[in-house]
């Protein structure tokens, strides 16, 4: 049973348990940021060469032994250059500079559009720029589903035409773990066995959001204290304990949701069916695994969590969609 | 395709965009809100100066920045998205570290998934790009770095082509988002810092995306935003890897004892044992680990929490050491001493409290079936192995003596049940009168044992129970065991080692006959039974089975288990068993490299937990649960470090009376404790201990002091004191607070001098409510006027003249200033001589020359701290 100088896990993992990247194979020295500079640079050689050859005609061989600096067209093309020279290098020296600078104009645009800055509250935001924030364009309070904006893919993706998730449907579902304490390798094992009921075309978010609820522990120990008959050596430890967690109360414990992204179609009808198709396979199986899920059909539970999240007002008390839950701030 | 089939496709085409409007229109006028109830009111990205692109404020007061997880650094290619390092726990420790306070944190594990074909192209365009590299290596047209990097990703790759192939993983897109948002920016960088670090040692690379942080905010909500970007094609265990539904502290969360803290989080961690499971535990640590501090802990915790803790100390403690006795002392509990000294609960009376128990009588058979058995384990730990002879002549002796002494009826059902529990109303018998018995029995010549040598060879085996016999003390009792109190320590320490493991089967055997789970005794409060030095008790084979009876699961339902031991080398039966039947073992840190494997390899610990228990420091340690590993700290409460270190300074005796802190668990001044027990209140400057943040169940208020120039106290008054009456405040506000018939603000200010008064010496101090002066003394009164009560000409010369007659030499009319100068210049007032404003100048001035006057008649110095005559040395 004893077992001395165990190797470590990561030298005994199979292949399987190695992390792949298949864009890893790419070239990592070539790519789009080094064409873009590659390009720019020659244009940018091109033009100072056309403005050498203009000061050099102007001149004539003169230009080797005096400088006639009150020549208009030599003057100008010599302070061009110099100004081409330096906005190549200050915008475009590198192609890390090049990035940024391309990056920072795409942002400024978007900026603009009031894509990446808005207010709801500001006449300019048009409707259909507060649909493109969430992506929500309407729902079904029966049976929880989101019908949402069509995914685009302005930047493409190296392999695949478009966006590789274009679906116009969604729905949420709070998750709760309970098979935490297993080992890493089973816990992989069980959500890769559910993860091939996953289906394609379909997108599916798992997000943890963490909210205030460590307060249960303390809370026992608090309802335990107002009880008539307790004894003076319990309530004695009780405040002392009560007294060293006094301001960890905050201590956050997160809130699991699950956002499954549904194929494109028109017909609600179908929607629902890809909806329980769904609810069916992948969440069955992650049930089985020991992961519960509840669908959130209250729109107005899913909009406090996220604006709670953002606005870092979020607390929850009780069970999340239990009686007597309590939302938002 | 010919004209007629262009036709019916453009027909088509148009027939579904006309469907498609007509549906975003119908559904837009219905739902239009939706959108707006989603999305969060203002987003604000800055443009200019250095956080440009770098973070997004929402509701212009939440900084927010999303750090992207497993992605390759776009200027520093060489360094892989995964590295050789990667650790399948790094996501623990982020979920971990998410918990940070002061901010909140969202992690997003998004997937998409890809079609069988796509997956092929991904894989074909991956080989294809390594056969190209190849191809230009060959050409020399690669650098060598380059051509380095694709060899080895060419031999990962073929690796990962072949297990997709064998249909063992697969790929599909995917994309992690942290984001993490705080008022406070600092908060955001130090956390996302921390992140990075975490990520970077368990081998993944992250990025803070510039210029992007809002598309991948975006990414990290429940939301249909999918900016593709993000995503990259990778295998699926990895996937499945990186899921963060794995909260690792859930299960250390429900109802039962506090029994550790998280050591990243400092998050409070508990066992929680139920009826199906009672989650034994298992503690080894090399000695000053802080193993007994652990237990201490954890019963405190549980009787804090009403809980049975039953504590078993076979060791003798040095001085320096934690011993069990001053904790219990400290926590109100009951101290039952075996030995020549101590009070031997009998080993034949069956144990039973019906309290606990019930009345049913198959509740008394099976105690008695139970009790017979654990008798027999105990014979046999004390004699040594018995023949099957001598066995079957013990049962039937131990059936016959009860039935004779009409215990047990004739046909071995309990008799007199209702006089079980009852001391005295039974002739118990004694282990020496079991002796007797035997010889008897061997002498009876109806037995089957007539004249039978080999089995009174048990009977000769048993002489140290006979009279004058080294184990007199405990083979003549006649003691019941009690189990009225909820912490009870069983100390063992002073039985010879010979006695010591027969008489843990008797308290084992007890403990589990009593404390049997019985659908007639509801809320039956959970027992833990924590035993240190499990080392020395295990030694007789006997044992075993009754430690491993109260720790499996459901064979004694409502009995959890807590043993420690520092020696690591135990017998292999036992370390089965608690490898079978313990779910929580905890391995305390200060091992060294020359005894860390005697500790781990018995229960095969992995490698990697290793490095943390060769870590130096008490209280620390790993609890591995289901193979999955915690590491934690150990942090007392004040009561506890308390209990601990008078244990510490006074172990073996009784000196902690001291320590003894008042029912709230802290006292104040002798001099003000008379206020503090009748009024239930109390400011923190009369504290005998440390003042704490706060005091829970009882209200606090911040008011001036009254004999001083501009100071304040944190007072604070027991919360059932103050009634809460609807009306209006002189301040405008619309509920009134009162103490009996007082304002609280009058009551507090009354309540200071009065402390103030009898920290000084004066006499006879009384608080009045009702009637009279607010404050009496020998010779003195004091009223507190409030603005706006009892404020007329006819009130305060009415009080004058009742304190003239009831004789008081001092009489002190007080306020605040607009008070007293009301009292003293409206016209037809006689209390002008009388009024002493609150303060330094006046009011304090007064009392200190009424102090001084009392001193000087009295002819004797006192503290101003201490009222009560110092003890000299003569």
């Amino acid at each position: 049973m004893a077992t001395k100088n165990l190797a470590p896990i990561e030298k005994m993992r199979p292949v399987r348990y190695q992390p792949h990247v298949l864009s890893s194979a790419l070239n990592m020295f070539g790519g789009t940021t080094t064409m873009k500079w590659s390009t720019l640079f020659a244009i940018m050689g091109m033009v100072d060469a056309a403005l050498g050859m203009t000061i050099f005609f102007t001149f004539g061989r003169k230009i080797i032994f005096q400088f006639f600096i009150f020549n208009a067209v030599s003057f100008t093309a010599a302070l061009l250059m110099i100004v081409v020279f330096t906005l190549w290098l200050w915008f475009a020296g590198h192609p890390q500079r090049l990035d940024n600078t391309i990056g920072r104009m795409l942002f400024n645009k978007r900026v603009r559009k009031f894509i990446d800055k808005f207010s709801i509250f500001d006449d300019r935001v048009t409707e259909a720029e507060v649909q493109r924030i969430t992506g929500f364009v309407g729902y079904d309070p029966e049976s929880g589903l989101y019908r949402t904006l069509v995914n685009k893919a302005k930047d493409g993706f190296w392999a695949i035409r478009g966006h590789p998730y274009k679906g116009n449907w969604c729905y949420v579902v709070t998750a709760k773990p309970d098979y935490t304490m297993t080992d890493h390798q089973v816990i992989i094992e069980n959500m890769y066995a559910s993860d091939k009921t996953f289906k394609a075309g379909h997108y599916k978010n798992t997000v943890m959001i963490t909210g205030n609820t460590a307060t249960k522990v303390l809370q026992e120990m608090k309802d335990k204290l107002k009880k008539p008959n307790i004894d003076k050596f319990s309530e004695q430890a009780l405040y002392s304990i009560l007294e060293m967690y006094r301001g960890q109360e905050s201590t956050k414990e997160p809130i699991y949701l699950i956002l499954f992204g549904l194929p494109f179609t028109l017909r609600k009808e179908t929607a629902l069916q890809n909806m329980r198709d769904m609810r069916a396979g992948y969440e069955a199986s992650i049930n089985v695994k020991g992961i519960k899920t509840e669908l959130i059909t209250d729109p107005y539970i899913l909009s406090l969590l996220i604006k709670g999240a953002l606005t870092c007002k979020m607390f929850v008390r009780g069970d999340l969609l239990g009686k007597g839950g309590k939302f938002g701030n | 395709m010919g004209i007629k089939e262009r036709l019916i496709s453009r027909a088509k085409r148009r027939a579904i965009k006309k469907a498609a409007k007509e549906h975003d229109e119908l559904e837009g006028l219905l739902d239009r809100e939706i959108s707006y109830l989603m999305a969060i009111e203002d987003v604000d990205s800055p443009t200019k100066g250095p956080d440009a692109g770098l973070f997004t404020i929402f509701n212009q007061e939440v900084h927010a920045q999303a750090l992207l997880i497993g992605v390759k650094e776009k200027y520093n290619p060489m360094l892989k998205e995964y590295s050789e390092n990667y650790d399948l726990a790094t996501i623990d420790r982020v979920v971990n570290l998410c918990s940070v306070d002061e901010a909140n944190v969202i992690l997003s594990h998004n997937v998409i998934g890809l079609k069988e074909s796509t997956k092929h192209t991904l894989l074909k365009a991956a080989q294809n790009t390594v056969s190209r590299v190849n191809a230009q290596i060959r050409k020399r047209r690669v650098k060598p770095v380059n051509a380095a990097v694709n060899k080895n990703e060419e031999k990962k790759l073929d690796a990962h082509t072949n297990v997709t192939l064998n249909g063992m993983d697969s790929y599909a897109l995917f994309a992690m988002v942290c984001v993490v948002l705080s008022p406070d920016k600092n908060i955001v960088k130090d956390t996302i810092t921390k992140l990075k670090d975490v990520l970077l040692e368990g081998g993944i690379r992250s990025i803070v995306p510039r210029f992007a942080q809002w598309s991948a905010i975006q990414l990290a909500l429940p939301i249909n935003v999918v900016p593709i970007k993000f995503f990259q094609p990778v295998n699926g265990r990895t996937i499945a890897s990186m899921s963060p539904l794995r909260d690792t502290l859930s299960a250390f969360s429900g109802k039962g004892p506090v029994w550790f803290d998280e050591l990243d989080t400092l998050r409070p961690c508990q066992i929680c044992a139920t009826l199906e499971d009672p989650e034994g535990v298992f503690i080894l640590g090399p000695p000053g680990s802080g193993k007994t501090t652990l237990m201490c802990k954890v019963a405190a915790s549980a009787r804090a929490l009403g809980h049975n803790v039953a504590m078993i100390e076979p060791k003798e403690e040095t001085k320096k050491g934690t011993d069990f006795r001053n904790f219990v002392r400290e926590y109100g509990g009951a101290i039952a001493i075996f030995g020549p000294d101590g009070i031997n609960p009998a080993p034949l009376i069956i144990p039973y409290d019906r309290t606990m128990m019930g009345t049913r009588y198959a509740t008394y058979r099976k105690a008695k079936d139970n009790w017979i058995d654990t008798v027999e384990a105990i014979v046999k730990t004390w004699v040594g192995k018995l023949s099957e002879r001598q066995e079957g002549f013990l049962v039937a002796t131990l059936i016959g003596l009860y039935i004779s002494r009409h215990i047990l009826k004739p046909n071995g059902d309990p008799d007199n049940v209702e006089l079980w529990d009852q001391p005295g109303a039974l002739d118990w018998p004694s282990i020496h009168d079991w002796r007797l018995y035997m010889k008897e029995e061997v002498k009876r010549k109806e037995s089957d044992y007539f004249n039978d040598q080999s089995v009174l060879s048990l009977y000769h085996r048993m002489v140290k129970a006979m009279e004058g016999g080294t184990y007199w003390w405990w083979a003549n009792s006649k003691e019941h065991m009690q189990f009225d109190n909820k912490l009870k320590l069983y100390d063992v320490s002073g039985v010879p080692d010979s006695l010591q493991s027969a008489i843990m089967i008797q308290i084992f055997g007890a403990l589990n006959t009593a404390y049997y789970s019985n659908d007639e005794v509801e809320d039956r409060p959970q027992t833990y039974i924590i035993i240190d030095e499990i080392s020395s008790i295990i030694q007789a084979e006997e044992s075993i089975p009754y430690i491993d009876k109260c720790m499996s699961k459901g064979r004694a339902p409502g009995v959890s288990g807590v043993l420690g031991t520092q020696h690591p080398v135990m017998k292999e039966n036992f370390v089965n068993m608690v490898n079978a039947n313990i779910s929580n073992l905890i391995i305390m840190n200060n091992l060294t490299p020359q005894n860390i494997h005697l500790y781990c390899d018995p229960f095969n610990i992995d490698e990697k937990y290793r490095l943390d228990l060769l870590q130096q420091g008490s209280g620390y340690g790993t609890c591995f649960r289901n193979g999955h590993a915690t590491k934690f700290v150990v942090r007392l409460d004040e009561k506890l470090d308390k209990a601990l270190l008078a244990s510490q300074r006074a172990a073996g005796s009784d000196g902690i009376e001291s320590l003894t802190a008042d029912e709230r668990g802290f006292a104040v001044e002798e001099a003000v404790r008379p206020i503090y027990d009748k009024e239930h209140f109390f400011v923190t400057d009369w504290l005998v201990s440390k003042p704490r943040g706060s005091y829970p169940g009882y209200e606090y208020s911040n008011p001036e002091n009254p004999l001083s120039r501009g100071g304040k106290y944190a007072a604070y008054i027991r919360e059932d004191q103050v009634k809460k009456i609807e009306g209006t405040r002189a301040d405008g506000e619309k509920y009134q607070d009162l103490v009996g018939p007082e304002s609280v603000k009058h009551f507090v200010i009354v309540c200071i001098i009065t402390g103030w008064m009898r920290m000084h010496g004066f006499q006879d101090v009384v608080i009045h409510h009702n009637n009279g002066p607010d404050i009496t003394w020998r010779g003195g009164c004091l009223e507190y006027e409030m603005p706006g009560t009892h404020n007329s000409i006819e009130a305060w010369n009415g009080k004058l003249k009742r304190a003239r007659e009831a004789g008081f030499k001092h009489i002190i009319f007080t306020g605040i200033g607009s008070v007293c100068t009301e009292m003293m210049e409206k016209e037809g007032t006689e209390v002008t001589a009388y009024v002493y404003p609150q303060g330094e100048k006046y009011l304090r001035a007064k009392l200190e020359s009424i102090w001084k006057e009392n001193l000087e008649r009295e002819g004797r110095v006192l503290s101003p701290i201490s009222p009560s005559p110092q003890e000299v040395e003569a």
